[in-house]
């Protein structure tokens, strides 16, 4: 089954994608996320916090005070409600920071964005200097996900993304297009 | 006299269990502007990274004031009556 295009964490090419200052000669080539399996513990959270109603309702229905219930039904109706508001808002803010913490390649640029597009840098494709990619642990190794550090010669020294999939692939990506880059005459970008 | 009012076991379960719910409310209204402002960030973020899907985000966020708006609500009426 093919997996939806929202939910790459490698996209080329992508389609309908652009960011605050793109030049109109320019072509977004690449986005780069986290892996999904780095949503792995926020999904968990989410479920045990789906379970936690389902052990508390009845203990709050249970509560009596000479024979009548501490609280009615409304009440516990509105903080059921409230608590899967708030399961819900948890999730979609963790689902946009991993959505929108993407690292893009385009044909001029390596543009890194963070914390939830509130961080952005970036870098001329011309200034990268060295791409390396590494695979740190046993269970990155498994999941043959890791780091690409992007060694610059411009003011933001080091780009690096974490936990990428396919990081050799990442890796020889930006290898190539800096390659492509170079071997074009000067003065043609 | 007044003071055995005070201390009387029902009506301190009664304050307590009105404390409880007023506690509940600030809580929600608490939660409703965050809601707003994070619409406001999905809206920044959404300038900064154009993906095709900036409508959706958008609506969900807006649907997400309004639930919060309604948790509020609920908590109101549930003190109310």
């Amino acid at each position: 089954m093919k997996r939806p295009q929202y939910l790459s964490s490698l996209i080329k090419n992508p389609a309908n994608t652009s960011y605050e200052g793109k030049d109109h000669d320019e072509e977004v080539l690449l986005i780069v996320r986290r892996s999904l399996i780095t949503t792995f513990m926020w999904l968990i959270g989410g479920v045990v916090c789906f379970i936690i109603p389902f052990i508390i309702i009845p203990l709050l229905k249970k509560a009596v005070y000479n024979g009548n219930p501490l609280f009615d039904n409304f009440f516990i109706f509105s903080l059921t409600f409230f608590w899967y508001l708030s399961l819900f808002g948890y999730l979609l803010r963790e689902f946009l920071n991993w959505y929108f913490e993407v690292f893009l390649v385009t044909s001029k640029k390596i543009i890194d964005i963070d914390r939830g597009a509130m961080n952005i840098s970036e870098t001329l494709l011309t200034n990268v200097q060295d791409v390396t990619s590494e695979t740190p642990s046993m269970f990155a190794q498994i999941f043959n996900i890791g780091n690409v550090r992007v060694q610059t010669a411009a003011e933001t020294k080091e780009f690096e993304f974490v936990m990428v999939d396919n990081p050799s692939k990442v890796r020889d990506f930006i290898s190539d297009m800096i390659a492509r880059k170079d071997s074009r005459p000067h003065g043609n970008k | 006299m007044e003071i055995n009012n005070i201390f009387n076991e029902a009506i301190m379960a009664q304050t307590g269990i009105t404390i409880i719910k007023g506690s509940v409310l600030f809580i929600s209204l608490v939660y409703f502007i965050y809601a707003v402002t994070f619409s406001r960030r999905v809206k920044i973020m959404n300038q900064n990274l154009k993906t095709g899907y900036e409508k959706s985000f958008t609506k969900i966020s807006r649907f997400h004031i309004f639930l919060s708006f309604l948790s509020v609500v609920f908590f109101l009426l549930s003190i109310v009556y």
